[in-house]
């Protein structure tokens, strides 16, 4: 059980003014005194100076802690070797002895109690919570003159030194709790396990360290950003308050804190006052703290109170001198410090890589990324489908506000090159990247490619088959237009286009037959080479093919989307005849079977519809797609529904 | 928007398929079906196809019946049989949205240039004789201005438009512009009468046909002012 008394002085004393465990508090580092968890703000290693003077009846300077730190993930680990933290008394006996008929000496007795090292251990549960402990070793080496006296011829007297010295281990546990955003609770034990060695003489005993076990609270407020409030209490009713507040200098921070002190064994009832200034910065952090306390410390003590009362901590006993302390610490991060990382990824849409354009302006996925700093950050998002692109493709980059989350869109490009035929479920695996050389984060998720021939259903992304396989359809439709020269030349130039769709529907029809998708369960589009291969496909095949020929030859096209029937849709196509109204009756006398579009100019240009599928002459194509065209989309107002849709293949 | 939104929410299914029989033919009058591209000479008892259409000449008429018109077309008009049938304000107001659909002009960025090169088109100047269809397009608005006058005014209207597409010389016609300007100013469709209006103004105008159209302009700007 533990045994909380309160016969101790403050041990919760560190030396770089700032007092409260917090993201902002940096000397928590080395201070093991109220840092009883070994509580971290580092991310990788963390090295830590302390050098300064003591002020007694002559100026002192010491080194008085090196402290080392590293972080590995969860885990932080700390070792402190502390050669200034020491406190030497020097009491005077009072006895005299002749000493070879010179000046009598005065006897003396040395205590002398040093903290050598001392090593930390924490470890993070979670952002808010992290519990640890600290090991620290003490030595304690005394040293009494005594005489002795000497009997021979004659009696004299011999001094003579005994020297008797403890080793002493003192091991605390504490953990620091975050409720809220802006509190922070720091508990610890006090002296909660000590082993020492044993003093030679007896006596010494009185003399040793005091470890009376007690028990350690700390609350860190913050009201703002940078300005911090905090109270460190002892059981033994011994208490530390003050405040500490940052200014923003650019990247860095320059600020002050002043710390006052009660310690029950020290007089006035406020002991002293610590005021420092503080600068930190992302790689270096500086403290010049000034250690006053209030009462005389140049007065002799007694032995005999010495003896009584003993120290608590020998850093801050009322022994203690004034102090001015400079401490520095190194942060140095030799880690790819994560500024983003992925809460999710949702793919929105499966891949057809027929519709490999498509992919540019329409996301494949959209991440969810959250800002892990405290700045605005721009993040670029890379991916890469395995099967279907080979290097990374950066999409666009996106700023996200401080610790905000942000959606992020993944866009691909498929290579023109895939030629898988069958669907297959692969990986695409994302990527963030910030400042680093390296990701920030990854994230791999399972993606449907289809075949090359698979298709959507979207009768607008036809247009993607109809571009794609463009050269074959420009030898395609060169050779029978040159086959037809003699009959082209004699045309009329406004007639030209017309003459060429028909000579060229007349050509590749021929040879066609109607079939079905092979496939049920998708939709399956052929490329005209595909379909001229096969000598046949569906009104998907049939019109993508006819209008590729067109187009490769500069006759604009476009699709005539039906979907009269939901279940039963159909697809033909219309072409630009480049004649105008007057001139429409150069190509039939009957103006149901033309149509009027404005072009980009804004003038009118005739365009006709083709039935494809009808696998008749042009004529034939012509008046059956007419028919319906006037029928779905004009007397039934099938254009203005949204029952029939036209959509420009460019 | 006008008042399209509007119509598409309140427009249900309407089936416009009827089949007309020719009852009584005067003088000539001619058929033109889809499936032929020569015209016919119409004959009574003839049952007609809603993409027919029929001209008649000077001093010929035509009278056909479906079961719910009776509809004569007098002489020197066309019409499709299609364009004979009773609308509503709001089937009118989808039909102009249609027009509009069609009248939207395509995006621009379509760079690609004909292979002139390769087949040898003709890059001289080149006078295309057009056809002198205008002819036709007179009749088929006096065929429009038929449905009008048999009450069929929305029709008119819409049958009017796709003539003035299809037929552009016909649109210097200023007395047949006002003749459907009005129609349109009568059935309350303010907005786009005032366009129809603003256009003809364009025209080479008579001063009674200018003062006519101040007036009907002034008219719906207090009218458009009022609401």
């Amino acid at each position: 059980m533990l045994n909380v008394l309160s016969a101790s002085g403050q041990t919760s004393f560190g030396l770089n003014g700032m007092y409260g465990v917090s993201e902002e508090s940096f000397t928590s580092l080395n201070s093991y005194e109220y840092n009883i968890s070994n509580y971290s703000v580092i991310k990788d290693w963390g090295f830590s100076f302390t050098y300064g003077g003591e002020f007694a009846s002559s100026v002192t300077s010491n080194l008085y802690q090196i402290t080392a730190a590293k972080t590995f993930g969860s885990h932080f680990i700390s070792f402190r070797y502390t050669p200034g933290y020491q406190k030497e008394f020097v009491f005077k006996s009072g006895e005299a002895i002749p000493y070879n008929n010179t000046e009598p000496i005065n006897l003396e007795s040395r205590f002398l109690f040093k903290e050598l090292f001392g090593a930390g251990y924490s470890y993070r549960i979670n952002s808010d919570l992290s519990i640890g402990f600290n090991v620290r070793y003490f030595k304690q080496d005394f040293t009494n003159e005594n005489v002795s006296a000497i009997f021979s011829d004659t009696i004299y007297f011999v001094r003579e030194t005994e020297e008797d010295n403890s080793e002493l281990w003192k091991t605390d546990i504490g953990l620091v709790w975050k409720p809220l955003d802006r509190l922070v609770i720091n508990l610890g034990s006090i002296n909660l396990l000590t082993f020492n060695s044993e003093f030679t003489n007896e006596d010494n005993y009185d003399f040793e360290i005091r470890t009376d076990k007690a028990l350690f609270a700390g609350i860190n407020y913050s009201p703002s950003k940078y300005f911090n409030l905090h109270l460190n209490l002892e059981t033994n009713n011994s208490f530390l308050s003050g405040l500490s507040y940052l200014f923003d200098l650019n990247k860095n921070k320059l600020g002050f804190a002043v710390s006052a002190f009660h310690d029950t064994e020290q007089d006035p009832f406020v002991a002293g006052i610590i005021p420092a200034i503080i600068f930190t910065s992302k790689y270096f952090d500086l403290s010049l703290t000034y250690v006053k306390y209030f009462s005389d410390r140049n007065s002799t003590g007694s032995y005999s109170n010495f003896k009584t009362d003993g120290i608590s901590n020998i850093i801050n006993n009322k022994y203690s001198y004034d102090k001015l302390l400079l401490t520095t610490n190194f942060k140095l991060n030799t880690l790819v410090e994560q500024r983003v990382k992925f809460l999710g990824v949702e793919i929105k849409q499966n891949i057809y890589p027929a519709l490999n354009d498509k992919y540019i302006d329409n996301p494949v996925a959209t991440a969810k990324v959250l800002n892990l700093t405290n700045e605005k950050i721009d993040v670029k998002p890379f991916m890469i489908i395995n099967g279907i692109s080979e290097d990374k493709l950066q999409s666009p980059i996106v700023s996200i506000p401080p610790y905000d989350t942000s959606e992020v869109n993944y866009y691909a490009v498929i290579s023109e090159n895939y030629t898988g035929v069958n669907p297959e479920i692969t990986y695409a695996n994302f990527y963030l990247m910030t400042v680093n050389d390296d990701f920030d984060d990854e994230y791999q998720k399972a993606l449907l490619v289809n075949g090359i021939n698979a298709w959507d259903g979207n009768v607008n992304n036809l247009r993607y088959f109809i571009q794609r396989d463009m050269d074959f359809s420009v030898k395609y439709s060169k050779s029978i237009l040159a086959k037809n020269k003699s009959e082209i030349d004699t045309v009329a130039n406004a007639l030209s286009d017309f003459y060429k769709a028909k000579i060229i529907f007349n050509s590749f029809i021929e040879n066609l037959t109607y079939t079905s998708d092979p496939r049920a369960s998708s939709e399956y589009v052929q490329y005209p080479n595909q379909t001229l291969e096969l000598k046949g496909g569906d009104c998907d095949d049939l019109s993508v093919c006819y209008s590729s020929l067109l187009e490769s030859i500069g006759i604009e096209t476009a699709l005539v989307d039906y979907r009269t029937n939901p279940i039963l849709r159909h697809v033909n196509i219309m072409f630009n005849t480049k004649l105008t109204p007057n001139q429409a009756s150069l190509i039939s006398g009957n103006d149901t079977k033309y149509f009027i579009r404005k072009n980009e100019s804004g003038d009118d240009e005739v365009w006709i519809p083709i039935e494809i599928t009808s696998l008749s002459d042009f004529e034939s194509a012509w008046t059956i797609a007419s028919d319906k065209f006037q029928t779905e989309a004009i007397n039934n107002f099938g254009l203005v529904k949204g029952d029939v849709q036209i959509i420009d293949v460019y | 928007m006008k008042n399209y939104l509007l119509a598409i929410l309140v427009f249900t299914a309407i089936s416009y398929s009827q089949t007309f029989q020719v009852e009584k033919v005067s003088g000539n009058v001619k058929i033109l079906s889809s499936k032929s591209s020569t015209w016919k000479q119409l004959k009574p008892k003839m049952i007609l196809n809603e993409i027919d259409v029929i001209s008649t000449d000077k001093n010929s008429l035509v009278l056909i019946k479906s079961d719910q018109i009776s509809f004569t077309l007098k002489e020197s008009a066309a019409i499709t049989v299609a364009n004979i049938k009773k609308m509503s304000l709001d089937e009118l107001v989808l039909a102009l949205a249609m027009e509009d659909i069609m009248n939207v002009p395509r995006k621009k960025g379509n760079e690609k240039s004909d292979n002139t090169g390769v087949y040898g088109d003709k890059v001289s100047e080149e006078t295309l004789t057009t056809i002198k269809s205008n002819d036709f397009g007179v009749k088929r608005l006096n065929g429009a201005k038929q449905l009008a006058e048999n009450g069929m005014k929305e029709s008119a209207i819409v049958a009017a438009q796709e003539v003035y597409r299809k037929y552009p010389d016909t649109k210097k016609d200023a007395a047949t512009r006002i003749y459907f300007a009005d129609l349109l100013f009568s059935s309350g469709l303010y907005d786009e009468a005032y366009d129809e209006y603003t256009e003809i103004k364009t025209l080479t105008l008579t001063i009674d046909q200018n003062n006519y159209i101040d007036d009907k302009t002034e008219q719906i700007n207090k009218k458009l002012i009022r609401n």
